[in-house]
């Protein structure tokens, strides 16, 4: 037993005599990494880890589905649970609030739609285009020139305004 | 609960209020447990039915019938 057989080699009366005297004995927080006759305790991390996992906030365990995660029980300190269940892609999570009930928030993973990759080489100005568009416009209206298919292209807007 | 007895029963033997003693105790742990700091705060305002309420709501959690639980809790000290 642990309690009876300590690292210091202490009996618990006196164990609990040093407490006593000692302030911060009541707050669980390790004294120093040296033990109580100056000698390094090689036990200190793992005591200080038992100590402060007592005080965690967040809590994590994997399940595999909602309602695993649903029927968990879990501490009632206020502390937060992460359940994680990876094979549907979802995260739950479950506190009990101050007025004594239980919070359960799901969160789904979403794939995000990769950003396409462009190539700079397959982009033109806009001065380009216009005079590709321009040059394309005269084709159609068979003069093959600029000037013929704006002139074209105004006659065109004058009757539209006739109308 | 990190409680060392022999400082209660030392506080105790000084004269000190159990019943003060004990609230403390309990106020210092409840700083690191919000449900707990809730009941404190409805039991200094002695607000019964929320901290009913409460009860049930954290017996719900465990599955417990909180009629019957109470009801055995009452039977104790009877």
């Amino acid at each position: 037993m642990p309690y009876l057989n300590n690292s210091f080699g202490q009996t618990p009366t006196t164990t609990a005599a040093n407490n006593l005297n000692n302030p911060n004995a009541m707050t669980g927080m390790p004294q120093s990494s040296l033990g109580y006759n100056g000698v390094y305790d090689p036990n200190y991390l793992a005591r200080f880890n038992q100590q402060t996992s007592s005080n965690q906030f967040l809590k994590c365990r994997p399940v595999s589905s909602k309602e695993e995660a649903r029927a968990a029980q879990i501490d009632l300190d206020g502390s937060l649970w992460v359940f994680t269940d990876v094979g549907h892609g979802q995260i739950f999570t479950k506190q009990i609030m101050p007025n004594g009930t239980a919070a359960f928030r799901t969160y789904q993973y979403i794939q995000e739609p990769e950003t396409p990759v462009y190539n700079s080489n397959d982009f033109i100005t806009r001065e380009e285009f216009n005079k590709t568009l321009q040059n394309l416009l005269a084709k159609l209206q068979g003069g093959g020139d600029i000037n013929n298919a704006n002139n074209a292209k105004n006659s065109q807007s004058n009757t539209t305004l006739n109308f | 609960m990190n409680v060392n007895p022999m400082m209660l029963l030392q506080m105790i033997k000084n004269g000190r209020n159990p019943q003060q003693l004990m609230m403390n105790i309990l106020q210092q742990q409840s700083r690191n447990n919000p449900i707990l700091e809730n009941a404190m705060n409805l039991a200094g305002n002695n607000d019964t039915n929320a901290l009913e309420k409460l009860a049930r709501n954290l017996a719900e959690q465990r599955g417990i019938n909180f009629d019957e639980a109470f009801g055995r809790f009452k039977k104790f000290f009877n």
